[in-house]
């Protein structure tokens, strides 16, 4: 009888247990499965946002190649990380290959091995982005009349017309002459089932920028009806209407459609509240915070962020001259010293860096002890401040712009003076906001669009433009007479070299069906030192 | 005396109650060879009484008539002899061999009837070996089992890999049962003086119970039960670890690195920048001491005013004296792996009780462990108390419960096992060059400087001295070592418990329930002094992970002899596993007493996060075994398994095997046949299954939540799942015999085996294009197949001395059947290529073509792109597209052997480990032949350098130096090395006092011996280790430890 009794209790006790082990096991806390995702919109509708604020949060990721690099490396943080080997690549922003700073590989032009780190972080995050905002798209009805859900599918359309427009430019020779040439694959919300499964091969130049045009376009209309029904942006992270001009101005000047150019960066700098810095602003370091005055569009970062927190897997990190990260270890990031002597010395950004005596006139007392103190290299910028301007912070916290109202002005003089315009928004812009007694007498247009190319290459020094400048206006890198430290990366690359192309990576033509060796950028030769001026 | 003075009592009494019936018994026991047993135990069935044989064998007592004597001794079967007046017995060797109980899935079998493949470690051998954790003890000892060890910290587990392995991406590594339940804790958690038997479970037929988690072979532990009468045993053993790997062979002297670095800078003006020979040798001069273009950043040599430090000839000035002053600081080299690794001690001691009767028994035991290893705070200290009991309530009912605690502390840097990391202490003495101070000197007195009485490191980081490192900058981990505090303390539970109830003859239910819990406390103070951390004014980190594992079991056996020669038993049962880990982790930094990782000690950037994971299984289970007149046994096993990393529709996989053994040496043809004492031919196949992809929920696309101010992201892709995602299922198959020849003395296995691992689990890398990388998969199948020769031969045995060798060797193929149709047939993942029909052990590499004679440039071979024909090329990024796949790396035969005497009261043992036939990626080598490139600045050479080519020595395999060469050492066919080795993991030598010379004491066993573990290893080249995994070595990690220790064991 007893046995009976304990039989029964066993096996009672035994489905009691059985009832609490659940096979649907979740995590909780910041990692969110699709199925969590679902429950926690219906908990709170609001969060549904969070899909679209994904797309920022793509430029700003903590080592997001981890895993398919299997390696923890300290320059993958999402979009900075591109605008850092684009800068290292060329002959403006000049560091020391000390082993240790991150910079060896771009400034050696090593990255371009298709097996390189490098390669795949720009490759990755671009296409990671375009994924976003893909899956932001295609949740959302293209002819939605609801200007809340015109204003995020306007989001996703801007961001993936900017990914590709970077991809273009990366991949391939600029746009005139090269339409046919191959450029990326074209993955869009419509094509990405078929792509996981069959590939897709290197889109043409020309239509990767039908694809571009036609997104931004489609953005730009999303954006306008928003507007009116008063839906707009909620902080500079987003893409309004301004910077959906100013980006549709990028890309007509690229393409040299100078007219359209012209008229998108009037359109922006009409729509943007945005006004540039004038002489005794932009007479200090700054370029720290979303919120100055000249930003259009810029990537916010949040102390609790975690590229912060790790203190030193940040933009500003390698950058920064003044705050604790790679830079100050380094030696810091200086200008081009020929294009430094080429500043006038009425021009308020001469003191954007360090003289030849490691002297800006732009510092406090404070700030130029602290450049004092790590002992940096002459011509050291002093651009960007550190974050919330104080000296030798380990929060790296700074904000990164990705368009100031300042290069529309630009925009607007370069594509005026190609359709003939003359220089006057040049000496406009110039004379008011940076140098008062700026002269420019030339009227050619190849000469204003030289000189802008100058201006540009000063006014935007650092912020991951210049790359771009060198393939649209098809210029050499020539680094002699920089002042690069290290007599081994001092190159002349001539336009057009092959070695100005990225590669794509290894892994994507092997794991891409539509993708073989041969479809690939050719492999160009090793650069070879040159004497230095 | 007073336990003398009971036992006389009791046999007063006794001798009372039961007068009627005694006798008195004389008696002789001899062994086989007629030698007298001396010390043999004679006890009286069902009681406690008892004697044993004196010096010529004999012995007497009083004992009830018609009962039994039960006569045993350590080595020979025990036997039981009717009570009579004059008893003399002959004692056999006990060759154990065929009732030895094997532990298995879910129960006991024996050697006779068990129909899988196994191997075992007992407590015999675990004795003889001195580790700290439980997973280095089958090193040689296991036919099959080959173990990969690339972290030597004390206290960490060894990778173990049983036949090979079976998968691309899954899970790798054997179940652990301990006790019955399936163990995911801390291995480092079991004491192993506890362990009685360590089995390795091998073949389908002994693993498809497990389902899920038994793919990669299973190892059960069965810790130590108590028996018999009490016994306490003590031990203790004290020693002194060093450094088992010694370092490549290195340049050592600051004077021949100087004049190496110079060369390299020398010849990059020369070769690279167009410079004249004067302008040449100012560069270098110049660059010597840049921290850039190769130069070292440090000035350590004092040269007369005007004169240079290397002259025109490539030679340091004669004049030059070591040692710097720049008026602040005094900068001369120091001895950086002298100064970090030290011989420190460890010291391990164990206590346990253990007695048992019929009704209950119990085995406690309380050990301490503290392994200092041979870095300076980076010790292992662990208390581990444990409580085995059972419990017969009735005839039909008996509970057990196994209790272990464990406390464990470990201070140790995760940064020593990531190679490369400017916090590893390892690599940086190891690789560092020898010109570079450890320490910061004053420049007054030139003694190391001193921070509030604290050492001064030298961090090269320009502001602890005027001087930036080109090797390392910001990083001395002996320093960080003195001053920064990491460690992880454990409280680790191990429990289980079980009722066994008898309702009928041979029905047994059994119910048994294990947890596993694990809070573990990870701390981490940054120190405020020096350093990167001292940027931040001090970090502190806290983190607290909570490891749950429940299993419970509810199993039925039945035992059913039909007639006299067939017999039945049956096992069904249930069984469920839930895990979970919990982690709770805050972090700040400004710390107000700098020595303090309390986070609350911090006032900035205070930061907290929690999150938790979670894992479950479900299985039923059915076995039948079948025995034929002990001569043909057969066994079916039948499991249906479900795991929460599945998709619900694919969640529940099938697994089954069937296996079977004929003991041929019992048939009535082998009569006659003397010298074969046994031969058993064994069968078995069988299918298991593996969930572990290495994501707990693989089935769903994951997301992180980022965002700050009121703004949630939670669309960037972390994880891209895969609802159709299944079981990876491998198929087995086992053929062996067992046999034991020549009286028992030769005993062993011959298996052939293999394992086809199809649906693989895969993440298959996906274009970037995707937005994604990778995708979980189950895709293609691989095959692991060999043969596994077990030989212990018993070479000596007298009643004096014993002598036993063993030998087992391994050979595996390994071999991708198919991959995903996408990749058409070849698969590459970085500098590895899968390709069907070849081992998944090749690497695809950039094919070395030597030194060009001409111009001393490393040449690698290149594809033309027109005529696709090779040719040679010094420019590695377009050799890229000329990679060819390298031969299997996998060894041709591995295994161990060994040997163990005892011989009148010594004993001694010694135990090798060896590989043989296989290649290895040495890339510790690879990073020591660098040209003296800037990333490598500083880094040092290893002497092989001095072959380098110059236009003298243009017939050499070494490239030439030159700080401009990027190319040099660039990964290729040129760093893959022979990865045969012969490690001697163990000897040891003791002395078994006899009883009769303890006889004035309580003792029965006293051992005095030396141990000493990690001996030593014969590799190719020396530095290399070939240990440390299948495909590539580097001296970068926390080194092995060679250990040595005397010890005491006593048990009375």
């Amino acid at each position: 009888m007893k046995i009976k009794y304990l039989i029964i209790t066993i096996t009672s006790l035994a489905l009691l247990f059985t009832g609490c082990n659940d096979l649907d096991t979740l995590p909780q806390g910041n990692d969110v499965t699709s199925k969590q995702k679902g429950e926690t919109y219906e908990l709170n509708p609001e969060r549904a946002e969070a899909g679209v604020n994904a797309i920022f949060a793509q430029f700003n990721q903590y080592m997001p190649n981890e895993t398919a690099l299997g390696a923890e490396r300290h320059n993958d943080f999402g979009y900075p990380s591109i605008m850092l080997f684009t800068d290292a690549n060329g002959m403006d922003v000049v560091s020391d290959d000390n082993g240790y700073n991150w910079t060896g590989n771009s400034l050696d032009f090593s990255d371009r091995v298709y097996t390189s780190n490098e390669s795949q972080i720009v490759w990755n995050d671009l296409y990671a982005l375009i994924y976003t905002a893909n899956d932001v798209i295609g949740s959302i009805d293209a002819a939605t009349e609801d200007p809340q859900s015109q204003y995020y599918l306007a989001q996703g359309l801007a961001a993936r017309a900017f990914s590709y427009f970077n991809l273009v430019q990366l991949y391939q020779f600029n746009y005139v002459g090269n339409q046919s040439s191959p450029a990326v694959p074209i993955i869009t919300d419509e094509n990405s089932d078929a792509a996981a499964l069959e590939g897709a091969p290197r889109a043409t130049v020309e239509e990767v920028y039908t694809l571009i045009l036609s997104d931004i376009d489609s953005a730009i209309e999303n954006l306008e009806s928003a507007q009116a029904a008063d839906v707009v942006r909620a902080d500079k992270r987003y893409f309004d209407l301004a910077v959906a001009y100013g980006l549709r101005a990028r890309v007509n000047l690229t393409m040299q459609n100078w007219t359209e150019a012209a008229a998108d960066a009037t359109k922006a700098i009409a729509e943007t509240s945005a006004v540039p810095t004038g002489l005794t602003e932009a007479n200090k370091p700054a370029f720290m915070d979303v919120s100055e005055k000249n930003w259009m569009w810029g990537i916010i970062i949040s102390e609790t962020d975690r590229v912060v927190t790790s203190g030193i897997v940040n933009w500003i990190s390698h950058m920064g001259s003044f705050n604790y990260g790679y830079a100050n270890f380094s030696g810091g990031k200086q200008i081009n010293k020929m294009l430094f002597e080429s500043i006038s010395e009425t021009d308020v950004r001469k003191g954007w860096w360090t003289d030849a005596d490691g002297v800006s006139a732009n510092l406090t007392k404070e700030q130029q002890a602290t450049i004092d103190s790590y002992g940096y290299n002459p011509y050291t910028q002093v651009k960007f401040a550190p974050y919330q301007n104080v000296m030798k912070t380990s929060t790296n916290a700074n904000d990164i712009p990705l368009m100031r109202v300042e290069e529309m002005y630009l925009i607007k003089a370069e594509a005026e003076a190609m359709s003939g315009g003359g220089n006057s928004t040049l000496v406009d812009f110039v004379s008011t906001y940076r140098d008062p007694s700026y002269s420019f007498s030339s009227s050619n247009s190849a000469d204003i669009q030289e000189e802008v190319y100058r201006q540009r290459r000063i006014e935007l020094w650092g912020e991951g433009l210049n790359w771009y400048d060198i393939m649209r206006l098809n210029k050499p890198v020539d680094r002699r007479g920089g002042g690069f430290p290290n007599a081994t990366m001092v190159f002349n690359i001539p336009a057009n070299d092959p070695l100005l192309l990225w590669r794509i990576p290894q892994k994507e033509i092997i794991a891409n069906p539509a993708l073989s060796e041969g479809d690939n950028n050719p492999t160009a030769p090793t650069p070879q030192p040159v004497e230095d001026f | 005396m007073k336990r003398k003075l009971m036992m006389f009592l009791a046999l007063f009494f006794i001798g009372i109650g039961a007068v009627v019936a005694q006798t008195q018994v004389r008696g002789t026991v001899v062994d086989d060879t007629g030698e007298p047993v001396i010390g043999a135990t004679i006890q009286i069935k069902g009681t406690t009484q008892g004697t044993i044989t004196d010096a010529d064998g004999n012995f007497q007592l009083t004992a009830p008539v018609g009962g039994t004597l039960v006569v045993s001794y350590v080595g020979y079967e025990t036997q039981e002899v009717p009570v009579s007046a004059n008893i003399n017995i002959v004692l056999y060797t006990d060759t154990k061999l065929l009732d030895e109980v094997i532990v298995v899935a879910y129960g006991t079998s024996t050697r006779g009837t068990f129909t899988g493949s196994v191997g075992v470690v007992d407590s015999e051998k675990l004795e003889m070996r001195q580790i700290s954790n439980v997973s280095n003890a089958l090193s040689g000892n296991v036919a099959g089992v080959q173990i990969l060890s690339n972290d030597g910290q004390p206290g960490s587990s060894a990778t173990v890999r049983i036949r090979g392995v079976g998968s691309i991406n899954a899970g790798m590594d054997p179940l652990y049962v301990v006790d019955g339940i399936p163990f995911d804790g801390d291995l480092s958690s079991l004491n192993p003086s506890d362990i009685a038997s360590m089995t390795v479970l091998k073949d389908a037929a002994s693993t498809a119970l497990y389902g899920a988690r038994g793919a990669n072979g299973i190892i059960m532990i069965t810790t130590k039960q108590g028996k018999g009468g009490s016994t306490v045993s003590l031990e203790a053993r004290y020693g002194v670890n060093s450094r088992s790997i010694k370092n490549y062979d290195v340049l050592t002297s600051p004077k021949n690195y100087i004049e190496q670095s110079y060369q390299a800078i020398y010849n990059a003006g020369v070769y690279s920048l167009g410079y004249d020979p004067v302008r040449a040798n100012r560069y270098a001069n110049t660059t010597l001491t840049k921290n850039s273009e190769g130069g070292s950043g440090y000035t350590i040599y004092t040269v007369p005013q005007g004169e240079l430090l290397v002259g025109t000839n490539g030679m340091l000035n004669p004049n030059a004296v070591l040692g710097y002053n720049d008026g602040e600081f005094y900068y001369i080299p120091d001895n950086w792996a002298d100064e970090t690794f030290s011989n420190n001690p460890r010291q391990e001691y164990n206590l346990s009780i253990s007695g048992g009767n019929e009704r209950r028994n119990h085995y406690i035991s309380f050990g301490y462990l503290n392994d200092q290893g041979i870095v300076s705070n980076s010790g292992f200290e662990r208390f581990s108390i444990r409580f085995n009991g059972d419990y017969k309530v009735k005839d039909w009912f008996k509970v057990g419960s196994n209790m272990n605690y464990n406390f464990s502390d470990s201070r140790f840097s995760d940064e020593n096992t990531s190679t490369s990391s400017s916090g590893n202490a390892f690599f940086i003495a190891n690789y560092i060059a020898p010109i570079y101070p450890i320490y910061v000197r004053n420049g007054s007195d030139e003694q190391i400087a001193l921070l509030n009485g604290k050492t001064m490191y030298d961090y090269g980081d320009g502001q602890s001295t005027n001087f930036s490192r080109s090797f390392m900058s910001i990083a001395n981990p002996a320093g960080d070592l003195m001053f920064n505090d990491t460690n992880y303390a454990m409280d680790i539970f191990n429990g289980s418990w079980y009722a066994e109830l008898t309702p009928l003859e041979g029905l047994t239910l059994t119910a048994r329930y294990g947890l596993n819990v694990n809070n573990r406390k990870y701390s981490d103070l940054g120190n405020a002094y020096m350093g990167q951390s001292a940027s931040y004014g001090g970090t502190a980190y806290q983190q607290l992970d909570r490891f749950y594992g429940f299993n419970q079991q509810y199993l039925a056996h039945y035992n059913y002899a039909l007639d006299e020669i067939n017999n039945f038993d049956v096992t069904v049962g249930y069984d469920e596993y839930s895990y979970s880990n919990q982690m709770l982790y805050a972090s700040g930094q400004n710390l107000y007493n700098p020595e303090s990782y309390y986070v609350s000690n911090a006032i900035d950037n205070l930061r907290g996060g929690g999150t938790l994971d979670e894992y479950s299984t479900r299985g039923i289970i059915a076995r039948l075994n079948y025995s034929h007149d002990n001569k043909y046994f057969g066994n079916i096993a039948y499991r249906r398994d479900a795991s929460s990393r599945f998709h619900p529709d694919n969640r529940w996989g099938n697994f089954w095997s069937a296996s079977g053994a004929w003991m041929i040496s019992d048939e009535g043809f082998m009569e006659g046949i003397d010298w074969l004492n046994m031969l058993k031919l064994k069968v078995s196949f069988g299918q298991q299954g593996n969930d572990d992809i290495g994501n707990y929920y693989a089935w769903l696309d994951q997301f992180r939540m980022t965002g700050a101010d009121g703004v949630f992201a939670d669309g960037a892709l972390i994880y891209k799942g895969n609802p159709d995602l299944s079981w990876e299922t491998s198929t087995s198959y086992n053929l062996g015999f067992d046999y034991a020849m020549f009286n028992n003395s030769l005993t062993g296995s011959l298996e052939y085996f293999g394992r086809k691992s199809g649906d693989m689990l895969y993440n298959k890398p996906t274009a970037g294009s995707l937005g994604y990388t990778s995708i979980p998969m189950n895709i293609g199948s691989m095959t692991n197949s060999g043969i596994e020769l077990d030989v212990n031969w018993n070479a000596v045995n007298t009643r004096d001395i014993n002598w036993d060798i063993y030998f087992n060797a391994t050979s595996i193929k390994n071999r991708i059947n198919e991959l995903h149709p996408d990749l058409e047939g070849k698969m590459i993942d970085g500098t590895r290529i899968y390709e069907e029909g070849e081992s998944m052990y090749r690497m695809y590499l950039v094919e070395y073509g030597g030194v060009d004679v001409e111009t001393g440039l490393a040449q690698y071979w290149a594809t033309d792109a027109e005529t696709g024909e090779r040719y040679l090329t010094d420019d590695y990024a377009v050799a890229q597209n000329h990679r060819i796949a390298t031969n299997d790396l996998l060894p041709k035969v591995y295994g161990g052997f060994g040997t163990s005497v005892t011989a009148y009261g010594f004993d001694a043992g010694i135990q090798f480990a060896y590989q043989l036939g296989g290649e290895i990626f040495d890339s510790g080598y690879q990073r020591l032949m660098h040209s003296g490139y800037s990333s490598s600045a500083g880094m040092n050479w290893h002497k092989d350098i001095y072959n380098a080519w110059t236009p003298e020595n243009t017939n050499t395999d070494v490239p030439r130096l030159n700080a401009n060469d990027r190319y040099a050492n660039s990964t290729s066919t040129r760093f893959l090395t022979s990865s045969d080795y012969l490690s001697l993991n163990s000897v040891t030598l003791g002395y078994t006092i006899p009883v009769q010379k303890l006889a004035f004491v309580d003792i029965s066993r006293l051992r005095i011996y030396v141990v000493a573990e990690n001996v030593g290893i014969l590799t190719s080249r020396k530095g290399l280790d070939p240990r440390q995994s299948y495909i590539s070595a580097t001296t970068a990690r926390y080194t092995p430890i060679r250990s040595v220790s005397g010890g005491v064991s006593l048990t009375f």
